[in-house]
């Protein structure tokens, strides 16, 4: 020993140290002030403990004591003790269970996510027949045509559910392969 | 626990992020005998109420993404060209500027504000009997 230790002085004093450690601890003391000090100080709050012992307030004697809580416990038998219960809140029930609620909330996530790749449960109605021109979903901002004697015109066709552009006067070929030849000639 | 509700809640955010694209076909429409193509049967009742052809073949198609505004080529074959540019998108009506080729000739040009999945019918020029339709759909 060769610091200062107050645990090593209190089991000198407890006679916890033996062999080499309390001879050590012995000669610390003896050479250090400070740890002699220390143990001065200790070994008198000892003494003043041994010399004023805990005086019990109880009156009776244990076995007494004792038996008059026996006579009590046989006294009232089965009757019963209405025990206080905690009142819990959502936020104890959710902290209590919170393994099930994070498995149940991963189950959802993948279950949204399962559905939403396939296309039957998306965008499908569920009840009734609903409108599906209610709102426009095609809007042509500008047309025109580059051959001269030629015109367009579009429109949204409620029938068949399409947008169509009608372009009009464009030359009439009698096969595909005029076409192509009369409109690869044609400049614009 | 939290690491794997970060983790489905990542799933489901990045799946719903995708490319926006354009599909482009090219139609003719006539009243010779035979069945409407296959590729056609959600569009053959739409164009019928339209143009009333009984027979409709598709004769080209092109889907492509959008890109930064950058402008698309759809050759659609026979000739017809579709550019198409896509300027911008507000909740959910997406603005288009396009262009219809054919050969050197530009027969019409437009600038569109469609919501997605919206049909549009370009009526084309009439070949013998026949008409030239071209369909365009914004697909997310």
């Amino acid at each position: 020993m060769t610091h200062h230790n107050t645990e090593a002085i209190t089991g000198l004093l407890d006679g916890e140290l033996k062999g080499l450690r309390r001879w050590m601890a012995q000669r610390h003391v003896s050479r250090c002030t400070t740890c002699a000090d220390e143990y001065r100080r200790q070994e008198q709050v000892r003494q003043l403990l041994r010399a004023n012992p805990p005086v019990s307030p109880m009156t009776d004697s244990p076995e007494f004591f004792w038996s008059k809580v026996k006579t009590e416990i046989q006294r009232r038998g089965d009757e019963r003790v209405a025990a206080p219960t905690p009142h819990l809140v959502f936020a104890d029930w959710v902290r209590q269970h919170q393994f099930a609620v994070a498995t149940a909330a991963a189950a959802f996530i993948a279950v949204v996510g399962a559905l939403w790749f396939i296309p039957a449960f998306r965008g499908t109605p569920m009840v009734t027949v609903t409108p599906r021109t209610a709102t426009p979903v095609a809007r042509v901002e500008h047309l025109k045509t580059l051959i001269p004697h030629t015109a367009a015109t579009a429109f949204d066709d409620k029938d068949a559910d399409v947008t169509v552009i009608w372009v009009t006067g464009l030359p009439w070929t009698p096969d595909m392969n005029k076409m192509e030849t009369k409109f690869a000639n044609l400049d614009t | 626990m939290r690491r794997l509700v970060a983790v489905l809640l990542g799933c489901v955010l990045c799946g719903s992020v995708h490319a926006t694209s354009i599909e482009a076909r090219l139609i003719r429409a006539s009243n010779e005998d035979g069945k409407s193509d296959a590729q056609l049967a959600k569009l053959v009742p739409k164009l019928k109420k339209v143009f009333g052809y009984q027979l409709y073949k598709q004769l080209g198609i092109q889907k492509a993404d959008f890109k930064d505004k950058r402008t698309l080529r759809l050759d659609l074959g026979e000739g017809i060209v579709v550019f198409v540019t896509h300027s911008e998108v507000e909740d959910k009506v997406h603005t288009l500027d396009f262009e219809m080729f054919s050969g050197r000739a530009a027969l019409v040009k437009s600038t569109v504000h469609v919501h997605p999945g919206r049909t549009m019918l370009i009526k084309g020029p009439d070949v013998g009997d026949t008409l030239l339709v071209i369909s365009l759909v914004v697909v997310e």
